[in-house]
């Protein structure tokens, strides 16, 4: 039950405001709403509409690019592996060296004709001991 | 054949000036009373009048469509004051609320209140949803059903809040009832 001091504030609250506004805060309010009346409605729907024809463009664009980049990269990723690939920097190709004379070369060449042994000196491969030539090799292998 | 428009509505929803002018007569006081008291800034309060308006014409289109004017009309009115009360950068005065003062002299009357500005200062510390409350009861003249759907709330959550508005305003009126008098025990 509400006592005598809530019903007091309630009246206080429920006071009825001053008859009128003060004549400047009227004016001032009619005058805003003179200066909003002179803008034809129409102009505020063609903003509206501007605004709203403007937002449809931006978000085609936007789908545009979106689909123009999808497309690409779905058309790309076939190519993509081999482009990786690509990308990835290869050994450059190995002259084709002849292997290095083997213990077994030498003793073939220990036991060939001097003719093979000078093929063996010019393998570009083959450094021998300084001192080793294909005259004095067989007479050093023997020593 | 008269196509002139018959009623305030049609009035205001085809730009007549003077159909403004006639509302801002019969809703003005009020409407200005409770910018004050959600703001407690009688310039503040100027501008959500003004901003109220504006927004009034701008959209009178959808006046046609209005059941209710005036809860129309106090709908702007809070979006107004919502747009101020957010552009504020001091925001104490949304801080400060009535809920600590639960001291226990609810037996005392309330011997005096001179001043009405006591009471506006003691609406504008009230809680938000309080005061809205408040404010759409007193000035906007609505009923609890009115209010909850003005507000998204039930009728009785409506109720319950302006209960809680008139106990701390009396709490805080006889408070300072009491320090005005110096005779609370």
């Amino acid at each position: 039950m509400r006592n005598e001091d809530e019903l007091f504030v309630e009246r206080q609250l429920e006071q009825p405001p001053s008859m009128s506004l003060p004549d400047a805060l009227r004016d001032r309010v009619m005058n805003a709403v003179q200066s909003e009346l002179t803008i034809p409605p129409r102009v505020h729907r063609k903003v509206a509409t501007n605004r709203s024809r403007n937002a449809v463009l931006v978000a085609g664009i936007a789908l545009s690019i979106a689909i123009v980049v999808l497309v690409f990269s779905g058309a790309d990723r076939g190519h993509r592996n081999d482009d990786i690939a690509q990308s990835i920097p290869q050994p450059a190709p190995s002259v084709e060296t002849e292997p290095l004379p083997t213990v077994q070369d030498y003793r073939m060449a220990l036991w060939s004709s001097p003719a093979d042994l000078d093929s063996l000196f010019e393998r570009p491969s083959f450094v021998p001991d300084r001192h080793v030539n294909s005259v004095n090799f067989r007479s050093k292998l023997l020593e | 054949m008269n196509n002139q428009p018959i009623n305030l509505t049609e009035r205001l929803a085809a730009g007549d000036e003077a159909a403004f002018a006639e509302l801002l007569d019969a809703l003005g006081p009020k409407l200005h009373r409770a910018a004050r008291r959600m703001l407690y800034s009688a310039a503040e309060a100027d501008d959500a009048l003004q901003d109220c308006f504006v927004d009034l014409v701008r959209g009178r289109h959808r006046l046609l469509q209005v059941e209710d004017v005036n809860s129309y009309v106090f709908r702007m009115l809070f979006r107004a004051t919502y747009r101020i009360i957010n552009r504020r950068t001091d925001r104490q005065i949304e801080t400060h609320e009535l809920s600590d003062m639960t001291d226990s002299r609810s037996a005392s009357t309330i011997d005096v209140i001179d001043d009405t500005e006591e009471l506006e200062f003691a609406v504008s510390q009230l809680p938000h949803e309080q005061r809205e409350v408040i404010v759409l009861k007193t000035d906007g003249g609505m009923t609890f059903q009115e209010i909850a759907a003005f507000l998204g709330i039930s009728a009785n959550t409506a109720a319950s809040r302006y209960r809680y508005a008139i106990d701390k305003l009396r709490t805080y009126l006889v408070q300072e009832s009491c320090e005005t008098k110096m005779n609370c025990s």
